[in-house]
């Protein structure tokens, strides 16, 4: 992947194109936990290809491509977040597509639902798209402490959700 | 579902992402708008300002800047030195990690020559302020400089012939390096694997045999923050090719610049953390040919994919390639793909750091090396491309080119 980060920091079309679709699906996980819909996940993708072509030549060191690419992925996560809050509730969110609902029925995704936003992106970055306690802290802009913490949380909030579904405790 | 680990298991299965989504992401990357030329870095070199008369000049401000700095700016002016080999305290955490504290040589200023060489420095900055300086004059030994209450004074210095490898201590007055992130240096990440830190740099250099100076692209200081204020790292300038001639290190730096763990915006890195100055050095360096093994390969597929020549020194491997390329307009072609992995004889894979389609070049990490498996292959769209495999046996199935060479 480096020398593919190394051609498209001298925004080498072809060569950005492949890196950004290597990473697509990794983007679709990210962006789909945080949005919870395709529809804005498709805007943040979208968005953040758009930033990342034109910002890639301030890229400080190829290895870093990855982790900073995340890094705005989430913040367009954010900012659409924010702005979709601005005008509804949970509530009254669009029903999802046929596709969606499809979709929805992979149970990464209905087991995703049990979690804050919170524990779901640093659960999606640890243990699906293989990032560092050390890198996610860099991607979130939080304490490393803070990391293990919603991790842990996460955890207690999994087991949780099965006492109440299931009434029995996990071990 | 009895466990939190089958819960994992389950998210990290694989998915399809949705059509819709697909087709909008592929529609933005072929709709990619162009980037205006001025921000684009070309193939070869970056634009090169004259070293010569400018040089000069801009050696004449550092002067000044140091002399009204180091008696104005308390802060700088109370830091002391630190005590003993930067290399020692740094070595083993970089990305060319390896034994440099007992090659390189200690920059010592003769108290008495310091003292000569502020007066001429003294006398050159007025020459210049009334529009006389004599900037073809040849610069004395110049170690340390200090502009924008940033402090820069270099300590040892060790050439393999193929780089420069120096430490230097940075003393900056706005502080935050204690939040400046680390990167891990190994190629892989583990929570026990070695980390460095980065100061970034701007400027250029020039050393023995180098025809024009070299622009700073990716020459950073990796090492540690000592304090908030105080940081210690090694800068590694890499030569064209191998120069066995010592000579004088040319190094004038234009921009200091470093991470904050509490600025990062994926925008762009720390802009707060960004210090435009003037500090310039005169350093000379010997080289260490003894350390550096030069061989001869000339070995190419019927694809045009080869390896013309290694160079390996205790701390790093470069392999000059041959890659098929098309050409474009006069100075500019387009290479084809290309993946290249080296491993030693025990099968150890070799770090990748970095280089070009001509010459690439990995880190040694203290492995022995008596033999190198050099396995190279322009196939991106495989099911099974050179860069995804992890052995030496996986990387030879993979390859379309390969060469053992021996390192005597």
């Amino acid at each position: 992947m480096e020398l593919l980060v190394r051609k498209a920091r001298k925004h080498d079309k072809e060569a950005f194109t492949r890196l950004m679709e290597e990473n697509g699906k990794s983007m679709y996980k990210v962006a789909k936990a945080i949005l919870k819909n395709d529809e804005d996940a498709a805007d943040a993708m979208q968005e953040t290809v758009l930033t990342c072509w034109e910002k890639i030549d301030t890229l400080k060191k190829d290895e870093l491509f990855r982790t900073w690419m995340i890094r705005i992925l989430i913040n367009k996560c954010n900012a659409i977040y924010r702005q979709r809050s601005c005008f509804m509730s949970d509530e009254n969110l669009p029903e999802l597509s046929a596709e969606e609902a499809e979709y929805a029925n992979v149970e990464w995704m209905e087991l995703l639902k049990c979690l804050e936003e919170k524990y779901r992106t640093v659960i999606i970055l640890y243990y699906v798209e293989g990032f560092k306690v050390r890198e996610i802290a860099q991607i979130l802009d939080v304490s490393e402490s803070t990391v293990k913490g919603r991790m842990a949380d996460a955890r207690k909030q999994v087991e949780k959700f099965y006492r109440a579904e299931r009434g029995f405790k996990i071990i | 579902m009895k466990n939190y680990h089958e819960f994992i298991e389950k998210l990290q299965q694989d998915v399809t992402v949705p059509e819709t989504v697909w087709n909008q992401f592929e529609n933005t990357l072929e709709q990619l708008p162009e980037i205006p030329a001025a921000g684009r870095r070309t193939s070869g070199k970056m634009p090169q300002v004259r070293w010569g008369k400018m040089a000069g000049a801009a050696a004449a401000v550092v002067v000044a800047g140091t002399a009204v700095l180091g008696y104005t700016n308390p802060v700088l002016a109370a830091k002391i030195p630190i005590v003993g080999s930067f290399f020692e305290m740094i070595e083993d955490d970089l990305t060319f990690s390896g034994e440099y504290s007992s090659v390189g040589e200690f920059l010592e200023v003769d108290p008495e020559e310091e003292i000569a060489e502020e007066a001429a420095a003294e006398s050159e900055n007025e020459n210049a302020e009334s529009g006389e300086a004599n900037a073809d004059q040849e610069a004395a030994a110049n170690y340390s400089a200090s502009d924008q209450g940033v402090e820069i004074t270099f300590s040892e210095i060790y050439s393999d012939g193929l780089s420069i490898y120096a430490t230097a201590q940075i003393s900056v007055e706005q502080g935050g390096l204690e939040n400046i992130p680390g990167h891990y240096t190994e190629g892989y990440v583990s929570e026990n694997a070695a980390t460095s830190q980065t100061l970034y740099t701007g400027g250029e250099w020039q050393a023995e045999g180098q025809q024009s100076p070299e622009a700073l692209e990716n020459n950073n200081f990796e090492g540690k923050a000592v304090d908030d204020h105080t940081f210690v790292g090694m800068i590694k300038l890499d030569m064209d090719a191998l120069n066995t001639e010592g000579g004088v290190l040319e190094l004038q730096l234009n921009r200091i610049g470093y991470d904050d763990l509490g600025e990062l915006d994926g925008e762009d890195i720390s802009e707060t953390h960004r210090i435009e100055g003037t500090w310039q050095f005169s350093i000379p360096y010997h080289v260490d040919a003894e350390s550096v093994k030069q061989i001869a390969v000339n070995q190419k597929n019927e694809a045009g994919y080869g390896v013309r020549e290694v160079v390996v020194s205790p701390y790093q491997v470069v392999v000059y390639t041959d890659v098929p390329y098309t050409t474009l307009t006069e100075g500019e072609v387009s290479y084809e793909y290309c993946d290249i992995k080296v491993f030693n004889q025990d099968g150890e894979e070799l770090l990748m750091t970095g280089g070009d389609f001509e010459k690439m070049v990995f880190a040694v990490k203290d492995k022995e090396i008596t033999k190198l498996n050099i396995f190279m292959s322009g196939n991106e769209d495989g099911t099974e491309p050179l860069f995804k495999q992890k052995d030496m046996e996986a990387a030879a199935a993979a390859a379309e080119f390969a060469a053992e060479v021996d390192v005597k």
